[in-house]
């Protein structure tokens, strides 16, 4: 059964996320690590299927805040759920105006997602073992908000 | 004080259920140890020595009386009886089950109360003067502004996995009296030369391991532009803060690291991007927030009546109890009481249901149905009309809450330590226990006059002890419970770290090193000196030649 939740929904995971010692497939979607989607950036430009930039908190969110244009998706990694800066990167890729897929990979557990999604994550690989269809539910554990994020531009106080 | 409106009670509400659920997945298996870990945490819930131990947020110190009755019920029908005031205003319940915690929050959310983000890597509660609204020394009320920090830290989703705790401060008064310099982000309002109001902004103040005193980021920013400040100053440390070391990641090491100006280089161009966003605080919403906490309606004739001064002169233990456990307040005729939590025989700060019953009724009948908690873990009655003290005096007396020893020795800050604390390394409430013995004699204590005691179980710091006067930090060696000394110290404007005295000292030794610093201090002080005074003075030399002689 997948593991993936696109925008509320399971899906399909297409993705084959490659470690940076792993051979390009000829064809399919992937992801790679920020470090090899910069550094073999032209071998990548010719891949038939989606190339993806994966990136941990530790990576320069700049290098691909530069070439957000070109990207459909961008993947964070959380390697543990503890570790909590991705939640910053996505709240700047959308910032930038990144309006393709943000996928959380990793330690990603159902108790995370609602703010997950508030910062602007939309994809989740929820993490191996775990129910992803039950893990739906918790994207609505909240009906309101209070501060300005991804989601809404608008603190409680200014929405009508 | 702040209500609920439709919002924040939908918020927590489905908090609760949000964490029900999450203890039935824990109590089924489907959620780890480690997993269950950050949740229950940032729903107040610690597993501790003996039991769980449930940490309930107190915003910014304000309860009304029905908040305090349900405190006082907590107490009776989850616990053994008894809460305990926290340095951060908060409240702690030793010895409840977890399968009873979503129970608990749910009593909360009836009163509009809850347990978020009091423990956890992320934004803690917003503490400030326990006076706040009635301070003759105020420039305005800090609670309008606290709420507003509430409700922008409230499950901000960005800031949950922070590096490491985050601890938030405002202070609007001459006097800091909620040891603001010791905060992650400490918040002081102030006008600006053209008279208008803003915040001076420190960061990376903080105790623990490593004690480091708040430094300046901005002189002066506007009001309507604080939450993106603030914001800028998270987003920044979310990103940069040590992750690989949890006694390294708190931002007062971050700043260290990177040196001020460039953490300041950092915030500027983050801040720059978000300032004129949907962050930035409109006036109507500033308005909105000040309607919530109007003046007290108090009676503008309090001050004609005669009875209070008659009452002072026939009766020297109630004269005593309005020196040193009430304040004027900036309403003619009226005082803040403060309600001690520092009786002998009991740990500091603990408070039982009935004293929380009384507490409430006292409030509805003398203070406007408002009370407060300190972070020098006591309570307050804010504005009490000066006919009434001696009323309240003699209630207070039969709950034992009147104990005139606020500001004193006696009117120490104490963790729970080895008692109940896991992490604690010694004891703490019983050699505050002998202390309180040792200096039971009440106009030994005045004559001593105003002097912190600050104490810690283990090197964390809970009980503040890098900022006492007096502060004592309990070791474990070889199994036993030793302390060390430190002179000096302050949480105040003049806010300061201790210095060390010396090598620890055994447990059953500790009242009698309090007893000769006490007369060194004696001996030594000049005319209007306070021990932190003669200490700043003289240096810890006169005292440390007393405690340890045979060094000299």
């Amino acid at each position: 059964m997948t593991n993936l939740i696109i925008d509320g929904q399971l899906a399909e995971n297409t993705f084959t996320h490659l470690d940076d010692d792993a051979a390009i497939p000829a064809n399919g979607d992937i992801s790679v690590s920020a470090t090899r989607w910069l550094e073999e950036a032209e071998t990548l430009a010719a891949h038939d299927g989606t190339v993806a930039p994966r990136l941990n908190g530790a990576d320069e969110l700049l290098n691909v805040v530069a070439k957000l244009h070109k990207l459909e998706v961008v993947c964070l990694e959380f390697p543990a759920f503890a570790d909590g800066r991705c939640y910053s990167f996505a709240t700047r890729l959308r910032r930038a105006g990144f309006e393709g897929q943000i996928r959380a990979l990793g330690n990603v557990l159902r108790d995370q997602m609602f703010y997950m999604q508030r910062v602007g994550i939309n994809a989740f690989e929820v993490d191996e073992g775990r129910d992803a269809e039950a893990a739906i539910e918790s994207l609505s554990d909240f009906s309101e908000t209070y501060q300005a994020a991804s989601d809404n531009p608008l603190p409680v106080y200014r929405q009508a | 004080m702040y209500q609920y409106n439709t919002v924040d009670q939908k918020i927590v509400d489905e908090r609760v259920e949000q964490y029900r659920r999450q203890v039935e997945r824990y109590q089924a298996g489907l959620l780890s140890e480690e997993e269950f870990l950050p949740l229950r945490l940032q729903n107040g819930l610690y597993v501790q020595t003996q039991a769980p131990m449930l940490r309930v947020a107190i915003p910014y110190g304000t309860l009304n009386s029905k908040q305090v009755r349900m405190l006082g019920h907590i107490a009776r029908k989850y616990d053994k009886g008894y809460g305990h005031i926290s340095t951060r205003q908060n409240i702690q319940y030793n010895w409840p089950t977890i399968e009873s915690t979503p129970d608990i929050l749910a009593d909360l959310a009836s009163v509009q109360m809850h347990a978020i983000q009091t423990s956890g890597n992320c934004i803690r509660n917003t503490t400030t003067d326990q006076l706040a609204g009635v301070a003759k020394d105020e420039l305005v009320d800090p609670r309008p502004y606290c709420e507003i920090i509430r409700q922008w830290s409230t499950f901000h989703p960005e800031f949950a996995y922070l590096p490491r705790k985050f601890k938030i401060a405002v202070s609007a008064s001459e006097t800091d009296r909620a040891a603001t310099k010791l905060h992650d982000i400490a918040l002081f309002l102030e006008k600006n030369e053209n008279g208008e109001l803003g915040f001076q902004v420190d960061v990376g103040g903080g105790q623990g391991r490593t004690p480091i005193i708040s430094k300046t980021l901005y002189d002066w920013v506007p009001v309507e532009d604080i939450l993106s400040c603030c914001e800028a100053i998270l987003r920044i440390y979310n990103q940069h803060g040590r992750r690989d070391n949890k006694y390294k990641a708190r931002i007062k090491i971050t700043v260290k690291e990177m040196g001020l100006d460039k953490f300041r280089e950092m915030v500027d161009a983050e801040w720059a991007v978000i300032r004129d966003t949907g962050l930035k605080l409109p006036e109507q919403e500033v308005e909105r927030m000040k309607a919530f906490f109007p003046a007290f309606p108090v009676d503008a004739d309090a001050s004609s009546d005669n009875s209070f001064a008659a009452q002072e002169a026939d009766n020297p233990a109630f004269a005593r109890w309005v020196k040193q456990n009430t304040v004027e307040t900036k309403h003619d005729g009226y005082r803040s009481v403060y309600v001690s939590l520092k009786a002998h025989g009991q740990p500091p700060g603990d408070v039982t249901d009935d004293q929380l019953e009384a507490i409430a009724d006292f409030a509805d009948e003398y203070s406007f149905g408002e009370a407060r908690t300190t972070h020098n873990q006591n309570m307050v009655l804010p504005c009490v009309k000066q006919a009434d003290l001696f009323a309240l005096w003699n209630k207070l007396r039969e709950q034992s809450l009147a104990m005139p020893n606020i500001g004193t020795l006696a009117d120490m800050i104490c963790c729970p330590g080895l008692d109940f604390c896991a992490l604690a390394n010694a004891h703490s409430i019983p050699v505050a226990e002998a202390i309180n013995e040792r200096f039971d004699d009440l106009d030994y204590l005045y004559d001593i006059g105003e002097l912190e005691i600050k104490m810690s179980g283990c090197m964390n710091a809970c009980g503040h002890h890098h900022v006492g006067h007096i502060g004592i930090l309990g070791v474990d060696k070889k199994g036993e419970s030793w302390y060390q000394i430190t002179l000096g110290g302050s949480a105040s404007n003049d806010a300061s770290l201790g210095e060390r005295l010396g090598p620890a000292v055994k447990q059953e030794d500790m009242a009698d090193v309090v007893e000769n610093l006490i007369k060194v201090y004696l001996e030594e002080r000049q005319e209007g000196e306070r021990f932190v005074d003669t200490v700043r003075r003289t240096g810890v030399a006169p005292f440390k030649a007393r405690v340890y002689p045979e060094a000299a």
